[in-house]
């Protein structure tokens, strides 16, 4: 039973095709990935997802629940008990600004961090949360370079500490990123963002070279963070990157024209068999043998299953060249064991 | 490089880095596609594929994770990003970098042809969006990632039929909203 009609395929298949990958931030990407892998050497347990701008109650329950040992544990409750009734006491205000040039390992840091959790939930509009954002992107690197000059001894567990500063560092300037883009002047809000990226990846990279060993290795791959963000920033700035990824939409569409002579879907595929063409049991296959066997064959399964919509850039990340960029991809690689032909 | 995905999945629980980067190197190309179609939006894509593989390795440091059918758990993760990411947006999301385009084309115009299918590649995006979570995500995976049903049953935990009837459903929905109605 044919399910789709031509018509709306035909309408699908305009976001089927998706520009090429640029192979910079493909490589920025893997970087990421493999620094976060090598982060676990440092000691840290990532908890990123803690640390987002919503769902501040349960950041705050986060900040107070994260030691492992039960006296540090207690030292924190009993310290959010205090800082709860110096709040309810009315000393909320003082206690707050007290709090604001608190460092890690304080322990007036966690109301620190609420209190600018809060301001964000409250800034209602984009430009004030843009340069929140932005101030308290530079709050981090400071408490950084504190750390660093200070010492870590006074900090139950520097690793952790550093790396969730980190993450937050990194949140504000994706925060501020996006917002960048909502504001009323774009471009002005991302000059000013690069202003703010530039002074911090410099001032890290002055830190570094004097940098605890222990360290050097954060203050690193914070920057390498930094740099790829100005990177991001850098292109959108520029007219010729935007130029160059629109030829590339306008390449890949005359590509399709003339690969579809019939006037097919762009995906008659170029990239290696997927499982409805290699047939059952194919080597490597993790799922089987895809829609072919299905009792409601999907209308992309006619046009094969090399969907080919962004072929990966020779030398991208040790990836095979030409790679077919659907999942199955991956399963067709040679030697991939599976369950073919499940 | 001979695992299954099964055994490769076994050694990433135990932390073996080199699984996890067969891992990524596996599947970050797939799953870059798949957000950049929904996002229309390299750069946010890019982030999809880092947040997707940094959850992945936060709940692998935390002995969660998925227990099989990797490849699906991590097609979640990012559908559940994006999704994140439009309903904390709205559907003024997929313009974050169009917005500068625009006014770049101010100064130097686009290719007229470039922007009708922007326009066109947005209609369909929010008609997507107009599903139900469950419809979407079997439409994109049948449709555009030409999984089986067996896969997306696997990727949204339900049963077979339950993908046969979410797929129809989701068609006739996407049919209604993109073909009945010029302004959807």
């Amino acid at each position: 039973m044919k399910m789709m009609d031509s018509e709306l395929e035909k309408i699908l298949d305009t976001i089927k095709e998706v520009p090429l990958r640029d192979p910079d931030m493909a490589e920025n990407s893997r970087a990421r990935y493999f620094n976060e892998l090598k982060s676990v050497e440092f000691g840290a347990v990532s908890n990123g997802d803690n640390l987002r701008h919503t769902n501040w109650i349960q950041k705050i329950c986060y900040l107070f629940k994260t030691r492992k040992e039960f006296v540090p544990m207690l030292t924190q409750i009993i310290s959010a008990i205090l800082i709860a009734a110096t709040l309810i006491a009315g000393g909320g205000g003082a206690t707050v600004y007290a709090s604001q040039n608190a460092m890690p390992g304080n322990t007036l840091y966690p109301v620190k961090i609420w209190s600018e959790d809060t301001r964000l939930a409250f800034a209602q509009n984009t430009s004030n949360q843009f340069d929140l954002n932005l101030e308290y992107a530079n709050r981090r690197v400071e408490e950084l370079i504190n750390m660093d000059e200070e010492g870590l001894s006074e900090i139950d567990d520097p690793a952790e500490t550093s790396i969730r500063i980190m993450e937050r560092l990194q949140l504000h300037i994706q925060e501020a990123l996006r917002l960048a883009g909502e504001v009323g002047d774009p471009e002005k809000a991302m000059i000013k963002l690069q202003t703010h990226l530039q002074t911090q990846t410099r001032l890290l990279a002055q830190q570094t070279e004097s940098a605890d060993p222990e360290f050097e290795k954060l203050m690193l791959q914070t920057q390498m963070m930094l740099q790829e963000r100005l990177r991001l920033i850098d292109e959108q700035l520029d007219p010729l990157y935007i130029r160059q990824q629109n030829q590339v939409q306008e390449q890949n569409q005359i590509h399709t024209e003339t690969k579809t002579p019939n006037g097919n879907p762009a995906t008659a595929g170029e990239g290696p068999k997927g499982p409805a063409e290699t047939a059952q049991g194919t080597p490597g296959s993790g799922y089987g043998p895809g829609p072919d066997v299905e009792e409601t064959p999907t209308p992309g399964g006619q046009f094969g299953p090399g969907a080919q919509h962004t072929p990966v850039e020779p030398g991208n990340n040790g990836q095979p060249s030409q790679a077919p960029l659907e999942p199955n991809n991956g399963d067709n690689k040679p030697g991939n064991g599976g369950k073919g032909g499940k | 490089m001979h695992d299954s995905e099964e055994q490769l999945l076994c050694r990433a629980k135990k932390y073996d880095k080199e699984a996890l980067s067969l891992i990524y190197d596996q599947y970050n190309t797939g799953l870059y596609v798949y957000a950049a179609r929904l996002l229309g939006n390299p750069f946010l894509a890019e982030e999809c594929v880092s947040e997707t593989f940094s959850r992945f390795l936060g709940a692998v440091k935390q002995g969660k994770g998925p227990r099989n059918y990797l490849k699906a758990y991590l097609y979640r993760i990012a559908h559940n990003w994006i999704a994140d990411y439009y309903r904390k947006k709205g559907t003024e999301a997929t313009s974050l970098i169009d917005e500068d385009l625009v006014e770049i084309e101010d100064k130097k115009p686009l290719p007229r042809i470039d922007v009708e299918l922007r326009a066109q590649q947005e209609q369909i995006r929010e008609a997507l969006w107009q599903l139900t979570p469950d419809q979407r995500q079997v439409i994109l995976l049948k449709y555009y990632e030409d999984w089986s049903n067996t896969q997306v049953a696997k990727a949204i935990e339900k049963p077979i039929g339950a993908v046969k009837a979410l797929h129809h459903r989701g068609l006739t929905r996407l049919r209604k909203l993109l073909l009945s109605n010029e302004d959807v």
